[in-house]
């Protein structure tokens, strides 16, 4: 359980935009969503295994308080985390999860946002699709260029994607400002000549995640950005809509 | 002190106090009863409670132009309503009114009803009472547009049926067909714009453009132009447009002589609209005439506080003043000029006096002694009485005026607001592209000297919406990619 948790917030809280996520899970799958509040992120994800315990809908807020416990060294060996449930009409349905450290002194819990609150909170969109026209696995060494030039450019906050023969270069900035550009990915087949602006800083985090998870991203002349990250625990579909006036 | 700010209103975008129905309440129903005690009115106002009535140019200052909105007055015309004759028995050869239409209310779910079905009881009634009061109040009144943020906004959602982007348009344009075939000419009527990003503005103006049009309408096609949603305060969007009407012969002298921008209360704006509007005049159509209301006198008061200063200074932020008033029961003696007082007890480090509390005293606006009980028979906290308010509303609405009047002043004296210069590589002066963009009747190169300047044009800060870097964001890419399940 606690890896699987741990595995959610790297995902949503720590990346500093996504602080909601809902949670679906039955005996088959375990599924996650969740939106940043400005909606320059969507993120669905699914565990590779279904997260025992967990049956029904049910919301996470607060993630900061969840990434808090998960850290407390009182919890670091041997604490029991368990989810607490509610019977409801016959139907047990998850309410909070229910920490307590090996010695039983010391206690915390989490409460989850029930099913009807989180429906209104982070209705379900659903991705229309679009074809795909560059898909590649990045490198650490391009997410290491990139982190260069956001630090370079740090007035700016999104860049324009677009190939260049078989580069795939970022821009930040353009005639009337300091400007950057560099090969993200050489050696892309497929074009992208519109000029969609992508937001630096969502992009930067969802890539540093590269360290730990294989990712892969794929980028549409449409107007979309999906970055996929795979932790070995389960797999997160990052899809970021273009940004423009 | 100014007192006649007509007269020094000049060439400049006329700013239009958005009048509350509170204010001309008093104005309205002294004319009927001893509303304020005549003994409550300060010794200064001459003429009275009217004394405050600003359109009428025998008020302590004098400026003939204002916004009254549809939604908070009292819209039929067969009853007797004293509160509203500020407006109802305004007198137009001396003044001149833009008629909010209450589509705010909409938004907001206060106007129930299914506003996309035409057929609709309520909609039907509340559309009909606000045509015939525009016809017969106001010189120029907003369509009733039903604002794309109604989606959301989920009062507005529930109360109205609206629940999408093209569900306003629809409402709107319902709302658009009635006024077009029933209004009496009386009163001119504008276009309302709206959308919350560029795309949707676009789509919203091509949608909506025809009613403006007199090769379609002859007759009853609209006057002019309301910019609402991004439009208001997006200064990439508001040329763009410009630039479309031009060319698309929907700014033409005697036909679409009015543009107004709603809710627009930054100081840099007030001389940013002039220029657009000194350009438009000079190079298409000479009777061209930028409105803008916005509603912070009143609101401030509401909240305690009034306009203290205005601070002016070249490359800086311009402001008004905002400071808590004061508001003690020890002054309910006090004779002193209400500047000296606020002064010398430190309630205001600075301030200019108005026309409104020139004369006035600290008891005049300070009225309830300890022990003192108000209108509903209990002692009170505040040394206000509703009048009060009243006062320094005035005082407001004057500073504000005076405001906009002084940027317009130092403005062309060379001053220049940080927000309409950047000088971080080359000098880029606001007044000089706006000037290039409307000197060239081509209308590619007018669009490509605007794209030309698209970042710039996010350093130019609107008072709401999506302003500054969020102009760019993820909405409209947003909209087209998902749906909601």
């Amino acid at each position: 359980m606690k890896d699987t948790l741990l595995d959610i917030v790297k995902h949503t809280h720590t990346l500093g935009f996504l602080n909601l996520v809902k949670i679906v899970s039955d005996s088959k799958e375990t599924t996650i969503e969740s939106m940043a509040d400005d909606r320059s992120v969507i993120m669905k994800g699914k565990f590779h295994k279904p997260v025992a315990g967990i049956d029904g809908t049910f919301g996470m807020p607060q993630l900061n308080k969840l990434d808090i416990l998960l850290k407390v060294p009182e919890y670091k060996d041997n604490a029991k985390i368990t989810v607490t449930t509610r019977d409801k009409d016959g139907v047990k349905y998850p309410t909070g999860l229910h920490f307590e450290n090996a010695n039983g002194d010391f206690k915390n819990d989490y409460r989850f946002m029930n099913a009807e609150i989180i429906e209104e909170k982070l209705k379900s969109v659903k991705f229309r699709g679009v074809t795909w026209d560059i898909e590649f696995e990045p490198t650490m060494a391009s997410v290491t260029r990139l982190s260069y030039q956001v630090q370079a450019n740090s007035e700016e906050t999104s860049f324009i994607a677009k190939t260049d023969g078989t580069d795939l270069k970022f821009y930040f900035g353009d005639h009337s400002t300091h400007a950057g550009e560099f090969i993200f990915q050489p050696n892309v087949t497929g074009t992208l000549d519109k000029n969609w602006a992508w937001p630096v800083a969502q992009v930067l985090q969802i890539l540093k995640l590269a360290e730990s998870s294989s990712l892969k991203i794929h980028l549409s002349n449409e107007g979309a950005l999906q970055i996929t990250v795979d932790s070995g625990i389960g797999e997160y579909q990052f899809i970021l809509p273009a940004q423009s006036k | 002190m100014n007192t006649n700010l007509t007269e020094t209103q000049k060439d400049y975008a006329v700013f239009l106090p958005a009048v509350s129905g509170f204010y001309a309440t008093f104005i309205g129903k002294q004319r009927f009863e001893e509303y304020v005690n005549y003994k409550r009115i300060p010794k200064n106002f001459v003429n009275g409670v009217e004394s405050l009535n600003f359109l009428d140019p025998k008020a302590q200052f004098n400026y003939k132009w204002c916004l009254y909105s549809a939604g908070h007055a009292a819209l039929d015309l067969n009853k007797d309503a004293p509160g509203e004759d500020m407006f109802r028995n305004r007198d137009k050869s001396t003044s001149w009114t833009l008629g909010d239409s209450g589509g705010f209310q909409i938004g907001k779910g206060v106007w129930e009803g299914d506003w996309k079905d035409p057929h609709c009881p309520k909609a039907s009634k509340k559309r009909t009472a606000v045509l015939k009061w525009m016809d017969a109040l106001m010189d120029y009144g907003m369509i009733l547009d039903i604002p794309a943020w109604v989606s959301r906004s989920p009062e507005g959602q529930k109360a109205t049926g609206i629940k999408k982007y093209e569900d306003a348009l629809a409402a709107t344009d319902i709302n658009n067909q009635y006024f077009m075939k029933n209004k009496t000419g009386a009163c001119k009527f504008v276009n309302v714009l709206q959308g919350e990003n560029h795309t949707d503005a676009d789509n919203w103006y091509e949608h909506m453009k025809h009613y403006c049009d007199p090769k379609q309408y002859p007759e009853t096609h609209f006057n002019g132009w309301a910019m609402g949603g991004q439009n208001m305060c997006d200064i990439h969007l508001v040329l763009k447009r410009l630039v479309a009407l031009r060319h698309d012969g929907l700014l033409e002298k005697g036909v679409h002589d009015i543009m107004h921008f709603l809710g627009t209360s930054k100081l840099e704006w007030a001389t940013l609209l002039t220029d657009i509007q000194r350009a438009v005049r000079k190079y298409h159509n000479e009777n061209f005439t930028i409105t803008f209301d916005c509603a912070s006198p009143f609101l401030a008061t509401a909240n305690g506080q009034v306009y203290t200063s205005i601070e002016i200074e070249d490359r800086k932020k311009w402001v008004y003043r905002m400071i808590a008033s004061a508001d003690d029961k020890k002054y309910s003696t006090d004779t002193r000029p209400w500047r000296d007082g606020v002064l010398a007890d430190s309630i205001f480090p600075k301030f200019e006096d108005s026309p409104v509390t020139k004369g006035l005293t600290m008891k005049d606006v300070c009225i309830y002694a300890p022990g003192d009980l108000n209108k509903m028979k209990k002692e009170g906290k505040t040394s206000w009485d509703s009048f009060s308010y009243a006062i320094q509303m005035g005082h407001n609405i004057w500073m504000h005026l005076t405001a906009v009047q002084e940027a317009n002043r130092q403005y062309d004296a060379g001053m220049i607001p940080a927000m309409l210069v950047d000088e971080s590589f080359d000098r880029v002066m606001l007044k000089d592209i706006v000037e290039a963009i409307f000197a060239t009747s081509n209308k590619e190169e007018s669009e490509m000297i605007i794209e030309e300047y698209s970042r710039y044009w996010m350093s130019i800060i609107g008072t709401r919406g999506a302003v500054g870097k969020k102009t760019v964001n993820a909405s409209t890419q947003f909209a087209n990619l998902f749906e909601e399940v």
